[in-house]
């Protein structure tokens, strides 16, 4: 049978600007200025909003937000909106570690584990597996418990718990790159193993370590927060949304709900934005949605 | 078929295996000496000293493992000094609550989000959708104490249509006699049907914000998993064989769209437990969640531990068996290629 | 779906469609079966609009074996889609007119057109590994797809099944009908699926490069299944392909596609003989033929098919073209569909009958 050598079309690829592309997309950048938003003010808030965070005044105790408070003060006369802006500040950068860390450690076992298969790729999954099988705050609790209840257990207690979660996804798609004919053919050309796993098969993690960096991030945010709620995570008086939730539960139910209610919506928007964000990222980077479920 | 299951077990016992470790490890190798811990800052060198010697946290670290799993077998669950009770009578207590609490929430997490997410790939419209997305962003972000505060100041103190922080039951009403644990079971079981009412009616608040979370994975998992079936060439055959939009739809698409759930059962389950550790709490709600919480502070070791292992243990059997049922209901690895 | 023609585009000009000289022993004088109008299908991505079908007719005849021959994203596999209202999302129909005997189709309602498709019109798709669904075996989807035109039991349907899968060579169709799709074979699979295509008998076969996923040997195989049912059943039968071999082998008459248009539309015959078109003329070339051709250079046609999300004013194929490459009138001027007294229906400026003329 004869056939006709038809030419394969490759669609002329468009560079896209960054800016192009939040111009068409409304929603992105409307979520994207508002965590900004949200993270600029809490990183920068303080040198504005000048009222310390823990200064107390008997003299201005649960006073509905005003002016002079927008954001009310709790039953010691502390100022609520300082005392949000410091807690997003302790939640953010508690976020931020625990997701860098398990997102280094993470990786670095999942190319291990999946350019040297065997026996370290046995170890290194049992160890996932049997630090995966505990819920994230349950783990993180018990460190807090085995050290000392703060911020820096319940940090070490979530890396511990988020490194896995990496590690798993990523091993998977080492695996799958090194099933892959272009790293295949990299390999039969005579590159060394080494070129091969940072040149040809790091690259194409970073994508999926960034998606899951904005999944852990969120649900690292949470989970400090929970913590903070139980008396585990940050101690008074640092302040910290979850904390300060607790502070304000029994005000909650009687009226006063401003003391608990910034925090929380602090929260909310924290985590809700990234994972909006994430969503749309995931579109953007892993069409076919197959490596990271949101967790 | 066989081997597989076998190895999936062995996988299986290897997981609890170094999660028993890992939480042994974790409780009694870390800084701080429980038996300090138990016997609170006034106590004297020799009483600890007394105390490191019968809890046997002297012995070589394997004897300790050996021991502690030998126990563990016999059903000894170790002794909680807080409560004074054992642990094993404690979970026994406890345990019936929060399973009530976590099946309805399941419950509640499966079906809404399987008919949220299908009204939301089946219109045609956009906006069911976009509220679905939106909506599980909310809910993924959303931290459950809080939202079950939020719930209680709004749905209770100012609406009146659920009760406030009580617990199962109302004051004053007598639990239905004991034969699950679970009040709104046994009272069908023993036809109390105020008192089924009653504790229904306690249950579904705390349910829903339990859910809250799982609800947002699952819907997000089931919608996307949905477009993707949506897409196979497949659906467009059958089109083209004349089967209308709903019938494509319930027959083709639905069924992949389900069968990818199970997955994810063993991740749910883990979301609950958490969910249920901090809602209990500010419900009152008399289960395991509010029991480690109240164990974690008053740094009850014991307790902890149990938890923490029940709660691996589960989460293995839980993706273990929906793995088998996985594999059970997809024809692709139940039936061998030709 | 809209019947409005979107304003870049010229009305369909009545000459085009088949050739009226082809005169092919199955498709003479019998009635037409499927008429198509200027149709245009658009696709709205983030990146602009792509009109992946542009102001394409042609009529077909019953009995008819009609070939649409193109490169890769010439736009025939969305000019299959859109006849039969399937165009994948974010495609759609923008103009134009689908006629099938009579009804018309674009812009029928769900229900409206489920009555049509698998009835009157059936499809055989690409990818025959991926066009049946997994987790049903292959009796309950044959049944499916009977039951939805025929009012029989699922008994009744079944037997028809069996009847017709014996039909396409499945052995032991008995049993094999209890069977999950990757218990089948892909060669088989495609059988399974033409048999479906044409459980309800219907009066087009639409064959969307139905044996591209396929290796070689049953390639040819399942061709003459699909020529001999045709045969067999009287389906006219529309072969969507870049494979010039088939159309030589099955087809009565082809049309050239490229850029979303029908460029040549002749009998297979001539195009074979004397190709009109200079693409028809480059894709010929490009026709490997070992006894000529010179080891180690695969003839191919210079350049790439041009971005359809643009509209361009002048021939899509100038650049690429030994004579467009020079000619202003073919960058400016948009060839409109002609007639050449040969029969031939070409868009191009410069095109005549006379082979090797306007070299």
């Amino acid at each position: 049978m004869t056939a006709v050598a038809a030419p394969q079309i490759v669609a002329p690829a468009k560079r896209k600007t960054f800016s192009s592309f939040l111009r068409r997309d409304r929603t992105l950048t409307l979520t994207l200025a508002l965590l900004a938003g949200l993270i600029v003010a809490t990183l920068l808030g303080p040198l504005v909003w000048q009222i310390q965070p823990d200064a107390i005044n008997l003299g201005a105790v649960l006073q509905a937000p005003s002016w002079g408070h927008p954001m009310g003060t709790d039953d010691t006369g502390r100022d609520v909106l300082a005392r949000v802006l410091a807690g997003g500040r302790t939640s953010i950068l508690a976020g931020l570690t625990i997701a860098l860390i398990g997102a280094v450690v993470g990786c670095v076992a999942a190319l291990l584990a999946g350019s040297m298969r065997g026996w370290v790729d046995t170890l290194f999954t049992w160890l996932t597996n049997s630090i995966l099988c505990f819920p994230a705050i349950l783990l993180a609790m018990a460190m807090a418990m085995a050290l000392q209840p703060g911020v820096t257990a319940v940090v070490i207690g979530l890396s511990l718990h988020s490194f896995p979660w990496y590690m798993r996804t990523l091993r998977g798609e080492v695996m799958r790159l090194y099933g892959q004919d272009f790293i295949r053919s990299t390999t039969a050309l005579g590159a060394h193993p080494a070129r091969v796993l940072f040149r040809h098969v790091f690259p194409h993690l970073i994508p999926i370590m960034i998606l899951q960096m904005a999944a852990v991030f969120g649900a690292a945010v949470l989970s400090l927060a929970a913590l903070g709620y139980l008396g585990l995570g940050a101690q008074p008086p640092t302040a910290e949304w979850g904390e300060m939730i607790t502070d304000g539960q029994q005000f909650f139910l009687t009226g006063q709900w401003w003391i608990a209610g910034f925090p929380g919506v602090g929260l909310l928007l924290a985590v809700s934005l990234t994972t909006l964000i994430a969503d749309r990222a995931r579109e953007v980077l892993d069409p076919r949605g197959e490596f990271i479920q949101a967790k | 078929m066989i081997r597989n299951i076998l190895k999936r077990l062995g996988v299986a016992l290897a997981t609890v295996f170094g999660a028993s470790v890992f939480a042994f490890v974790l409780l009694r190798k870390v800084p701080g000496d429980p038996a300090r811990a138990i016997a609170g800052d006034g106590a004297t060198d020799e009483a600890i000293a007394a105390l490191r010697k019968s809890m046997g946290l002297d012995d070589n670290i394997f004897v300790q493992y050996g021991n502690y799993v030998g126990s563990l077998f016999r059903g000894d669950f170790g002794f909680s000094y807080s409560t004074g009770n054992s642990v094993g009578t404690l979970l026994a207590q406890r345990l019936p609550a929060t399973l009530e609490l976590g099946l309805l929430s399941v419950v509640f997490a499966i079906a809404g989000a399987v008919i949220a997410s299908s009204i939301a790939v089946y219109s045609r419209r956009r906006w069911p959708d976009r509220f679905l997305r939106i909506s599980s962003s909310l809910a993924m972000g959303s931290p459950p104490f809080w939202i079950a505060l939020l719930a209680l100041l709004v749905l209770s103190i100012q609406l009146g249509i659920f009760p406030g922080p009580e617990g199962r039951l109302s004051p004053g009403v007598l639990r239905p006699p004991n034969v699950t644990g679970m009040f709104t079971v046994d009272a069908v079981i023993a036809g109390q049907w105020g008192t089924f009412v009653n504790a229904a009616w306690h249950l579904i608040l705390p349910a829903i914000v339990v859910a809250l979370g799982p609800f947002a994975f699952l819907s997000r998992l089931y919608r996307n998993q949905l477009r993707g079936t949506l897409r196979e060439t497949f659906v467009t055959v059958a089109q083209s064989h004349g089967l209308r939009r709903f019938p494509v739809y319930a027959r083709h698409v639905a069924p992949h769209g389900l069968l990818s759930l199970l997955p994810a059962a063993s991740l749910l389950f883990a979301d609950l437990l958490a969910g249920s550790l901090l809602v209990e709490k500010v419900f009152g709600w008399p289960g395991i969640g509010s029991m480690t919480a109240d164990a974690i502070i008053q740094k009850d070791f014991a307790v902890v531990q149990a938890v923490l292992l029940l709660a691996a243990i589960l989460y293995v059997v839980v993706s273990l068996a929906a793995d088998l049922i996985m594999t059970a209901a997809d024809p692709r690895t139940r039936v061998g290629a030709r | 779906m809209s019947h409005t023609n979107a304003l870049s585009f010229p009305p369909p000009s009545p000459s085009t469609g088949t050739a009226p000289g082809v005169s092919q022993d199955r498709s003479q004088d019998r009635g037409v079966v499927l008429q198509v109008k200027g149709l245009v299908t658009d696709f709205n991505t983030a990146s602009g609009t792509v009109h992946a079908v542009r102001d394409v007719s042609f009529d077909l005849h019953k009995r008819q074996r009609m070939a649409i021959v193109g490169e890769s994203g010439s736009g025939k596999s969305a000019l299959a889609m859109s006849l039969v209202g399937l165009v994948p999302q974010p495609g759609r129909v923008t103009g134009g007119s689908v006629k099938l005997n009579g009804t018309e189709m674009v812009g029928l309602d769900d229900a409206g057109i489920s009555r049509i498709r698998g009835k009157d019109i059936g499809l055989v798709f690409q990818d025959p590994m991926a066009a049946l669904d997994p987790l049903k075996t292959i009796g309950s989807q044959f049944v499916e797809t009977i039951r939805v035109h025929q009012d029989v039991s699922v008994k009744a349907a079944r037997k028809m099944a069996c009847d017709l899968l014996g039909e396409v060579g499945v052995t032991d169709a008995k049993r094999r009908i209890a069977d999950y799709p990757h218990q089948y074979s892909g060669g088989m699979r495609q059988r399974v699926l033409i048999a479906m295509a044409i459980a309800n008998d219907p009066s087009v076969v639409i064959a969307d490069e139905p044996t591209t996923a396929l290796d070689v040997t049953t390639q040819a195989q399942v061709l003459d299944l699909l020529a001999k049912i045709c045969d067999e059943r009287g389906n006219a039968l529309v072969m969507i392909t870049h494979n010039l071999g088939i159309v030589e082998e099955l087809c009565d008459s082809v049309n050239v596609m490229y850029a979303g248009r029908f460029v040549e539309s002749t009998s297979a015959r001539a195009l074979f003989e004397s190709p009109a078109h200079p693409y028809s003329k480059a894709l010929l070339n490009c026709v490997i033929d070992p006894a000529t051709t010179k080891r180690g250079a695969l003839p191919a046609i210079p350049g790439s098919p041009p971005d359809l999300s643009i509209d361009e004013p002048g021939c899509p194929f100038a650049a690429r073209c030994p004579i467009g490459r020079d000619e202003p009138r073919c960058a400016t001027e948009r060839p409109e569909s002609r007639a050449l007294a040969s029969g031939a229906v070409v868009r191009c400026h410069f095109a005549s009958d006379i082979p090797g003329d306007e070299a």
